[in-house]
């Protein structure tokens, strides 16, 4: 692929800067603690795209797409069992805005290999979407409806 | 058109429940990393900025 940005990759951080001035940071941050007892223990990661810079221009630069899915794909290269989820985010209402925009990624780079559950999660104080990707051979990750089915009624002190 | 590669689904989480408990601390987790990233990134633009002062 190779159309992106470069990036610099320090360890589950990668950075990059656009031609129009401003940076960003893809981190992948290890969710394993959640959870326990499962295989994806030590494989399951969440993705943050967070914007560190604005630069001088407000533009709208469609090669940072590309660049956040070379990433994210690269960052399945080392382990193919990995599974990443990106939580859009509910602070600021524009919630559909972003779910809509990391699913654009997500068919326009994906060339067949990786799936994707999106699941909407909801009650009365939240409503959120969310976002795992992992490749179409992982089968641990067919389980996360069950575990996330399951937890959704587990009132128990964990 | 329908994606065969996304699969949805939709829960209702009771309200307390270990799935409401866990997306709460995830988000706390990611804004504590957001943190971090900012705090680095000021740290280095304010370096940058030092040695091209210096080099003025």
């Amino acid at each position: 692929m190779n159309a992106g940005y470069s990036y610099i990759q320090k360890g589950n951080d990668y950075e990059f800067y656009t031609t129009y001035g401003s940076a960003y940071v893809v981190s992948f941050i290890d969710a394993g603690v959640y959870f326990k007892n499962h295989f994806l223990n030590s494989r399951i990661f969440t993705v943050d795209i967070k914007q560190t810079d604005t630069g001088p221009y407000n533009y709208y630069d469609y090669v940072v797409g590309i660049t956040v899915a070379e990433i994210i794909f690269h960052f399945f290269e080392s382990d193919d069992s990995r599974v990443v989820f990106y939580i859009c985010d509910p602070t600021d209402g524009r919630i559909n805005a972003r779910k809509r925009k990391f699913k654009r990624w997500f068919e326009n780079f994906n060339s067949g290999e990786f799936k994707m559950i999106e699941s909407l999660m909801k009650n009365n104080t939240l409503e959120l979407s969310i976002a795992f990707i992992f490749h179409k051979n992982n089968p641990f990750a067919y389980d996360l409806p069950t575990i996330i089915d399951k937890a959704k009624d587990d009132l128990g002190n964990k | 058109m329908k994606n065969d590669n996304i699969i949805k689904f939709e829960v209702t989480a009771e309200p307390g429940s270990l799935l409401e408990k866990i997306v709460h601390q995830v988000l706390r987790d990611r804004d504590e990393n957001r943190k971090r990233i900012m705090e680095n990134f000021l740290i280095r633009k304010e370096k940058i900025a030092k040695k091209l002062e210096r080099r003025l």
